[in-house]
């Protein structure tokens, strides 16, 4: 009995022990950590020196989020920073400041999630972190509505597009538009090949350090707090303005504004905005969208970037090169309006592609000009030194205030000339189709030859826009001589079979006073003499036409027609009987030959082997060296050593249809352009069946001497040569060409 | 039916015959007049209104008149060899021989106290609810506890006070809800399919508990169905639990799973008495783990969301963070600081009236009683009311016949939560829910509207991943309503008195419930074109019970040998249990008030549907028990029992199952009897077998289902199981070894027990097999299954004075439950231990189950290069070419490289790849030791404080709510604990960094592997008994009160809520993981006991 009381005892003094183990344990799992640091609010109570930005908080309504909740990267600045911001300002003090300007400089400063200074530097790409790209992080700042003009000059509520409009998008209900603040680090700095002098041709009062925010300098990295991290900065930083902000408020732009207010601004009323709107303020007014032209490459009041990933604005921006007044005036009307009175004339593609010139979907870094293009695929064409006069980073992008204009491509190549001229707008159309890009490309040379609306007319070529919606199917041809008219892609066809002719790329010929043959787009060639130009059709109707203007562009020479070139729709064999008929013809004992041989059809001049559309030379030896050729057992003799045209056996016929197809080259026009040598495939096959060739020796314009398989040599005779033929060009030469078995 | 019908006949019969016997034994003789007076035996007065009977020799009435005014009465008595009685109120019963005589006068005694209340027992009878067996005399392992030990407790169903306070018996609850069943498992679970809840018999007749397995009623399972609510703890007398197979063996098929005994309170000969019982009791929920606050929580997702990979959460897609005071809607819906808990918690209360009266002559007695009990929940939208009425009525038609009836009606209304604890109840959604969400949501102004904040979708997902718990708790409603009916009907019959009685016995049971539930749109937030949008559902199941029983009881007497005695019995007993239930679902009622299902509404998938079944089981059981002792020295009892059950095919139909045991009074011999202090020393030995039926009916047959689509106008048939022919019985062989002594006058006692149940043709539901057989799986019988242990109760009163005593009551048990055989189709093991939060536990023959396996935590990487792998000699591994190898989780399959803040588990074999190879052994979920001990003062019988302590000792289980509120993996909120998670490089903690969805951290590791020992202060009561001349100038006879705390404090190392855990389940994988959100409620409780 005893031993029980004795356990009892000991019991009682068990429990109380235990008592104490579970309390213990209890409290250390889940008991708040020592070291956890309080929240960002009073940590920056705590330090003591934050007096103002805390009184700001608490103006902003920040202080119940700060004290807590959330998870942030706050950038602090001290109160010796707001002295000096007040006084720069002109501003007694924090009690000078209402709520909402605390709240620029507040939620400016408030970025969402939490990132040490290491951590910076990287971009939160969906895939996960891309180191060493980010310069940017996005805050908690928003504009929201603010009153802004419209278009009819009215003040009305808005709110700025958070999507670059893509013609069908332009707005997301969830998305308030949020700024974004522009930090430099070392090693983001380091991983772009940026030094100081970029930062400092931005900011060029503030030294450079491993961290800078804006033009500030943190001074305190990476201080803990409950939820985020604080870093103290030596400058106020209030909400920088977007780019649309920015244009929009500086007269020195006013010029280039109204392209925007005039040509590429809408506004529609936003249901979700005006209903929240009305809720919070009170007020019943509608709030409208300002939506940019979806034509422009992105939106200037679109803080976000190109929300490809939800957080590509962390590593670019877009940038703006913006002219001033004067030098925006000046291009306008040398450039823009030579051939026009007004802007209200211009086609608006030329709005859209001068804008699209100074926008940039990137980054422009200042050392960076010659290697960052824009919209239109073109570097900054300035001198960072000489033609910057504004230059800025602003919370969506870069701007650069100009005292020049972008020179686009489109306006200052021979494309351009076309463009920019009402005369050509047809033969602009069809330059959009598939030239455009290369006939405006700077680095090339190019010779177009312009055909202005009327001559196109006349040549029966006109646009019916009632008959289809696709641009490219509204063309018509008639032919002026009567015949079936053509329609749809037919008449397109022969259109831009047309407009290559037109096309001279590569060479740029300045004037078309001497004689000259030149290969067109389309592979055919074009002759000229004398300011007359032709090509195969204009021979065969023997119509050439009379050069009437040249102009000079950046990448070549433009001469506009008072006729269309046209091409020639004979088969190519007429052609030969037409030269060769005539006994006198150096062409003749060559075409007795063809006459006669298997391979031609005398009725309608198709030679076995020639396709249509497929490019040719046909090297004809004159009656000498037919001649010679006939002497040496290359072609059949007949009595007497002549030529026998018609020979009867099969081994003759097979000879002449070798020496034949040997004179012709295969897929290919050449013509004494002095453009383009080379070994050339011609239709003859050897007896392996494999195609033979011959070397074409054209370096020198105005001569080509021609190599056959036994290294003799023949030399063409320009006089009787470049004869244009369909999709042809047929020279005479003065010795054949042998081949070997 | 018609066997049915055959027995009652054959009872009717039996009965008509007993009658007619009794009419046989009537002497005929002439009408005698006797005439007499009836006085007071002080006052002498005449007493009016007396009756005054004549009484034959077996005490049965054969004629009766009153006295008149005068106290005078004439009776025209039928035998002159007969007895005359006259009964009053107020006065003791007085009995006069006629012998012949004319007049006969009475004198009677006023007695306030009752009359010779006939005990006719020697002793404390027990037994095992067939046979009444001197306690002394039973050689079966039996606990059994007065109802009168609980009454202090506050309980809607016995069960719940049960707990703890009997060796060998483990209860625990299925959730804190009002009303939620019970697990009940005696001597652990003998079977890997079944629900493993012992059968219960109520005074001598089976009670169903379960509803028929076929029924799948709505959202609610099983532990929905207290069917124990239905008996009111205020009727009950005593409970005994018949633990060893040799004692259930004799209830046969039911029983495998233990029994427990409940008798309910009869009447007494004697004035009426009435006695007022009352509790009040309130309920504290105790601090739940803390967790986060809004604040704190906004600062967890989107640092936990960016460390996956470094993508931030978007602030247009996720405003839920964006804290934005310019945007009202979202910033004051989202900008909260919520306590879903508290906003889902409230004070319990309760209160429990019960008034019965009892009392009864020497032929009638009565006991007749009705509760009314009313209960709400500590979680919002919980709570029970019941109203209980019981009738018992013994009639003693003679000292040869009996008549015992009773009839009980219960009629419970249930009210619990729309979703049960298996669906993640709302207390584990409120732990998750995001805190900084409102409970109520506010306008775009920012204003708080009335209407709850369920929004269509958020952060966190949408229904049922996640939801509004204060709506669901408050608009949803899941009410379960029962009337449960149970008349029952005793006849005893002493064919020879003293030697020869039977009994015969019909119990009806009508058990009708009815679930409806409603699902409103406002709890779901969900679009009205889904169909978790405002579902109804109602569900109504109908049981009809028929019990019968027949006993004969066949005591002959050794006259010339009294030192020999024997018992022989013969009992036959048949089951039938019809059930019908229906169910209609439908969704998309018009609004969120129409929660009809008969409304307009739509069945459009497959869970809304009309369902209705029918089932009938039945079962026939016959028994035979001899039992004999000499000089209640050497005691041995046999029993037979033949079973029928219509689950089973032809071939198995019938199973017969034999048990044996015997006792050896040692005290009783010579060589002991020299010890003072030895009251009862006796050794018991069993061994019995017992049969378990399959829980589904008609497996077989080879039934044909029809799917749920049709073509031109056809279903298609496919058979839908197996036809399973050869199922045979499971059968426990139960093997137990006891010893009983009592010391000290009684003063300490102490029963020990040694077992060991071995269940053989195991059954196992749905076993998968090889689908070229046509099904995937199939009802197997399918091995051997071992429980055994030990169990030691002792009950003593240290220290006994005049005026005092102390009292000290014990019990400590173990059980294990080894697997000895298993079908090769049985898998053997499970866990991926390459998926978060799993461990390895394999089937291991001949080992105890609960074993589990994971990796070993060690920490957190505080920096890169902490996680630079290294070899056994603490050295860096480094590549071919010199380069730094960083640690790997499962090369090369997963082969995610470990990162500065992430969890380090122990490279057990040093290769730098933390996969299955660094798996070791993490502990076992079955306590060691469990029981519970109550020490109690007693004063002068005045003052009665009685405690109750509850433990379990040595064992390990899974802190499944320290993972889910510490493993940062999903957009749940977390606990407090989290506020020391690593966050920098450099930090030293024991909690890794946030990552959703993503990283290794909460693999299965011993970092939530606790010891949860515990020493819980389950209750301590103070009860005065007021003194009796105090209560006597009451005029009342019995008043007490007393005050109950219940769970007042656990003494454990745990650091969950509540360390009381229990592998659920019967799968022998199955180990212990809490996930127990709230520790039981803190509980206080006023009674009182008033007796006129």
């Amino acid at each position: 009995m005893r031993n029980l009381s004795y356990r009892s005892v000991l019991l009682t003094s068990l429990i109380v022990l235990a008592f104490g183990c579970k309390k213990k344990a209890w409290d250390e799992y889940y008991g708040r950590p020592d070291d956890l640091e309080p929240p960002i609010y009073q940590v920056l109570e705590k330090k003591g020196n934050f007096k103002s930005l805390l009184a700001a908080i608490d103006k902003a309504g920040y202080k119940r989020t700060l004290s807590g909740a959330g998870y942030w990267t706050f950038f602090a600045p001290t109160d010796s920073a707001f002295d000096v911001y007040f006084k720069a300002s002109n501003i007694s003090g924090i009690t000078a400041l209402d709520s909402v300007a605390c709240r620029k400089i507040v939620t400016y400063c408030l970025v969402y999630n939490a990132f040490k200074k290491e951590r910076m530097g990287d971009y939160q790409a969906n895939t996960g972190w891309v180191p060493n790209t980010a310069f940017r992080r996005r805050t908690a700042y928003y504009n929201g509505v603010y009153d802004g003009v419209n278009t009819q000059g009215q003040t009305v509520k808005m709110i700025a597009s958070n999507r670059n409009n893509n013609g069908t998008t332009f707005y997301v209900d969830a998305d308030n538009n949020n700024k974004y603040i522009p930090y430099f680090v070392d090693n983001f700095l380091a991983g772009k090949a940026l030094t100081a002098a970029d930062y400092n041709y931005f900011y060029p009062n503030t030294a450079l350090t491993s961290f800078n925010v804006v033009d500030a300098v943190v001074t305190e990295k990476d201080v803990p707090a409950e939820n985020g991290v604080v870093h103290v900065v030596n400058k106020v930083i209030t909400a920088l303005p977007g780019l649309d902000e920015y244009i929009g408020t500086n007269p020195n732009y006013s010029e280039f504004k109204k392209l925007f207010d005039k040509y590429l601004l809408t506004y529609a009323i936003n249901a979700t905005a005006t209903n929240n709107y009305r809720i919070v303020s009170g007020n019943a007014a509608d709030v409208y969208t300002k939506i940019y032209s979806n034509a422009l490459g992105f939106s200037p009041n679109n803080e976000n970037f190109l929300k490809l990933t939800d957080n590509d604005g962390q590593q670019n921006s877009y940038s703006m090169f913006v002219p001033n007044n004067a030098s925006f005036t000046a291009y306008l009307n040398s450039v823009l309006l030579e051939n026009y009175t007004s802007i209200d004339e211009l086609p608006i593609g030329v709005v859209y592609d001068f804008v699209n010139a100074h926008m940039w979907l990137n980054a422009v870094w200042p050392s960076k000009f010659a290697t960052t293009f824009n919209v239109l695929g073109e570097e900054a064409r300035f001198d960072p030194g000489v033609d910057v006069v504004d230059r800025k980073i602003l919370s969506n992008g870069m701007f650069y205030g100009t005292s020049k204009v972008q020179e686009a491509n489109v306006f200052s190549s021979v494309y351009g000339k076309a463009y920019l001229d009402p005369q050509f707008s047809m033969m602009t159309g069809l330059l959009n189709q598939e030239l455009k890009f290369q006939i405006s490309n700077i680095r090339q040379k190019y010779t177009v030859l312009l055909i202005n609306n009327a001559t196109l007319n006349a040549a029966g070529f006109f646009a019916d826009p009632s008959v289809d919606n696709n641009p490219a199917y509204q063309w018509r041809y008639v032919p002026p001589g009567g015949g079936s008219v053509l329609t749809s892609s037919s008449a397109l066809v022969r259109l831009l079979r047309v407009l290559n002719l037109h096309v001279i790329p590569g060479v740029d010929v300045k004037d078309l006073s001497g004689s000259g043959v030149a290969l067109t787009y389309g592979g055919e060639f074009v002759r000229y003499e004398n300011n007359k130009v032709w090509a195969a059709g204009n021979l065969d109707s023997l119509r050439p036409v009379d050069k009437l203007v040249t102009k000079t562009a950046k990448n070549g020479t433009t001469h506009s027609l008072s006729g269309v070139l046209n091409f020639s729709e004979t088969f190519i064999g007429k052609h030969i009987e037409k030269i060769g008929s005539p006994t006198t013809s150096a062409y003749n004992y060559f075409w007795q030959y063809l006459r006669n041989s298997s391979i031609f059809t005398a009725a309608t001049g198709d030679i076995l082997n020639i396709a249509a559309g497929t490019p040719y030379t046909i090297f004809i030896p004159d009656n000498a060296a037919i001649q010679k050729a006939v002497t040496e057992g290359m072609l059949p003799a007949g009595a007497g050593g002549v030529p026998n045209f018609n020979p009867a056996s099969l081994a003759d016929k097979e000879l002449v249809n070798s020496f034949i197809y040997y004179h012709i080259l295969n897929k290919k026009s050449v013509a004494t352009d002095g453009q383009e040598s080379g070994s050339f495939e011609t239709l003859f096959r050897d007896g392996a069946g494999d195609p033979t060739s011959i070397f074409v020796d054209n370096s020198l314009a105005n001569a080509m001497v021609l190599t056959d398989m036994n290294n003799r040599k023949a030399n063409i005779i320009l006089a009787q040569s470049n004869y244009l033929s369909n999709r042809c060009v047929i020279h005479l030469i003065d010795n054949y060409l042998k081949y070997t078995e | 039916m018609l066997n049915f019908i055959k027995k009652i006949a054959c009872i009717y019969a039996l009965i008509g015959l007993s009658a007619a016997v009794a009419v046989a034994q009537q002497p005929s003789a002439e009408g005698t007049l006797v005439k007499g007076k009836v006085l007071d035996s002080k006052s002498r007065e005449a007493l009016i209104g007396v009756s005054v009977a004549e009484v034959d020799a077996d005490g049965r009435i054969v004629k009766g008149t009153a006295t008149d005014v005068e106290g005078n009465f004439i009776l025209k008595v039928t035998n002159t060899k007969n007895k005359l009685t006259a009964s009053y109120i107020g006065y003791r019963t007085n009995s006069q021989p006629i012998a012949g005589k004319t007049t006969v006068n009475f004198m009677m005694v006023s007695g306030t106290t009752d009359l010779s209340e006939v005990n006719i027992v020697g002793g404390r009878m027990t037994g095992n609810g067939l046979l009444p067996i001197k306690e002394r005399n039973s050689t079966l392992s039996i606990s059994k506890i007065n109802a009168k030990e609980l009454e202090e407790m506050q309980a809607a169903s016995i069960d719940q006070a049960l707990q703890g306070r009997l060796s060998g018996v483990d209860i625990t609850a299925s959730s804190g809800d009002p009303g939620a069943a019970m697990n009940i498992r005696i001597r652990g679970v003998s079977s890997i399919s079944s629900t493993g809840n012992p059968m219960i018999v109520v005074d001598g007749m089976p009670f169903e508990t379960e509803i028929p397995g076929d029924f799948n009623f709505g959202a609610a399972d099983e532990q929905g169905y207290a069917q124990l609510l239905n008996i009111s703890p205020a009727d009950i007398n005593t409970i005994s639990v018949l633990k060893d197979a040799a004692a259930t063996a004799a209830w046969g098929s039911r029983a495998a799973n233990g029994v427990l005994l409940i008798t309910t309170k009869r009447g007494n000969v004697g004035k009426p008495s009435i006695t007022y019982t009352f509790k009040g009791s309130q309920s504290y929920l105790p601090d739940a783990i803390p967790l986060l606050n809004g604040d704190q929580y906004s600062t967890l997702i989107p640092e936990a969301y960016m460390n996956r990979t470094g993508l931030p959460l978007s602030t247009t897609a996720t405003r839920e963070f964006n804290y934005d005071p310019n945007d009202p809607y979202w910033y004051y819906n989202y900008s909260n600081n919520t306590n879903w808990i508290d906003a889902i918690s409230r004070t319990g209360y309760l209160q429990d009236h019960n008034i019965s009266m009892s009392g009864g002559g020497e032929k009638a007695r009565y006991f007749a009683s009705t509760g009314f009990f009313d209960q709400k929940g500590t979680t919002i939208g919980t709570g029970l009311k019941r109203l209980n009425t019981r009738i018992n009525l013994d009639y003693y038609i003679s000292e040869k016949i009996r008549i015992f009836t009773s009839i009980a009606y219960t009629h419970t209304d249930q009210q619990r939560s729309y979703l049960s604890s298996k669906d993640g109840a709302i207390r584990g959604m409120a732990y998750i829910k995001m805190p900084n969400m409102s409970v109520f949501e506010f306008d775009e102004y920012g204003n708080l509207t009335p209407n709850y904040f369920s929004p269509v979708s958020n952060v966190q997902g949408t229904y049922s991943r996640i939801y509004n718990p204060v709506a669901m708790a408050t608009q949803a409603k899941y009410d379960i309503g029962g009337d449960r009916v149970v008349p029952r009907f005793q006849l005893n019959y002493d064919i020879v008195k003293d030697i020869l009685k039977t009994t015969l016995d019909v119990q009806f049971d009508i058990n009708n419930t009815k679930n409806s539930s409603f699902l409103p749109q406002i709890a779901t937030g969900r679009p009205n074109t889904e169909t978790v949008v405002n579902r109804a559902y109602e569900g109504d199941i109908d049981i009809f019970n028929i019990n019968t029983k027949f006993d004969l009881v066949f005591t002959p007497q050794f006259k010339k040998a009294p030192d020999h005695h024997l018992i022989t019995f013969l009992s036959i007993m048949g089951a039938d249990a019809k059930s019908v239930g229906q169910e209609l679902m439908t969704s998309n009622t018009a609004s969120s008030l129409i929660t009809d299902p008969s409304a307009p509404s739509r069945t459009q998938n497959e869970e809304l549907a009309v369902v209705s079944g029918v089932s009938q089981t039945r079962s026939v059981g016959a028994v035979v028990t001899a039992q004999y002792d000499w000089k209640e020295k050497y005691i041995v009892n046999a029993t037979l029992r033949g079973d029928g059950n219509s689950r089973f095919g032809p071939n198995y139909r019938y199973g017969l199952f034999p048990s044996f045991s015997a006792k050896w009074r040692a005290s009783s011999e010579t060589f002991l009897s020299g010890i003072k202090n030895l009251d009862d020393l006796a050794f018991r030995a069993s061994y019995g077998q017992a049969g378990e039926a399959p829980r589904y009916d008609y497996t077989f047959y080879n039934r044909y289902s029809t799917y749920a689509w049709s073509y031109l106008g056809e279903s298609g048939v496919y058979p839908a199981n197996m036809e399973l022919k050869n199922l045979r019985w499971q059968t426990i062989h139960g093997s137990n070894v006891g010893v009983n002594m009592s010391m000290f006058n009684g003063r300490f006692r102490m029963d020990a027990d040694i077992y060991r149940n071995r269940t053989k043709d195991l059954y196992f539901d749905n076993l998968q097999i090889g689908s070229y057989n046509g099904y995937t799986g199939t009802n197997m019988n399918v091995g051997t299954l071992d429980n055994q242990g030990w169990e030691i109760a002792v009950w003593t009163t240290p220290i006994k004075r005049k005026d005092w005593s102390i009292g000290f009551d014990f019990n400590i048990s173990r059980n294990e439950n080894i697997i000895r055989e298993i079908s090769e189709f049985y898998p053997s093991s499970k866990g991926d231990v390459t998926a978060q939060g799993e461990y390895m536990r394999l089937l291991q023959i001949d080992n105890p189950f609960g074993s589990f396996y994971g990796y070993r935590y060690k920490g957190v990487y505080t920096d890169k290069d902490a996680t630079r792998a290294k070899g056994a000699s603490g050295k860096p591994i480094e590549g071919p070419n010199g380069q730094q190898i960083y640690m790997r989780f499962n090369y090369p399959t997963i082969d995610y490289t470990f990162q500065p803040g992430d969890a380090i588990y122990e490279d057990i074999n040093h290769d730098g790849n933390i996969n299955y190879m660094d798996v070791v052994y993490l502990g076992n979920s079955n306590p060691k030791l469990s029981g519970g001990f109550g020490p109690s003062f007693n004063w002068k019988d005045k003052l009665r404080v009685s405690t109750f302590f509850n433990f379990r000792l040595k064992y390990d289980i899974i802190n499944g709510t320290k993972m889910n509120t510490s493993n940062m993996f999903y957009f749940d909120n977390q606990s407090t604990a989290v506020l020391r998670r690593w966050r920098k490089e450099g930090d030293v903690t024991d909690i890794p960094r946030a990552v959703i969805a993503g990283g290794y951290n909460w693999l299965g590791s011993d970092r939530y592997v606790e010891n949860a020992s515990f020493l819980r202060f389950r209750t301590i009561t103070a009860r005065w008994t007021f003194d009796k001349k105090f209560i006597a100038r009451l005029k009342m006879k019995t008043l007490s009160a007393y005050m109950t705390a219940e769970n007042l404090y656990t003494f454990t190392k745990y650091t969950g809520q509540d360390p009381e855990v229990t592998a659920t389940g019967s799968d022998p994988f199955r180990i212990a993981y809490d996930y127990s959100m709230t520790p039981p409620a803190k509980t206080f409780t006023i009674g009182l006991v008033a007796g006129f």
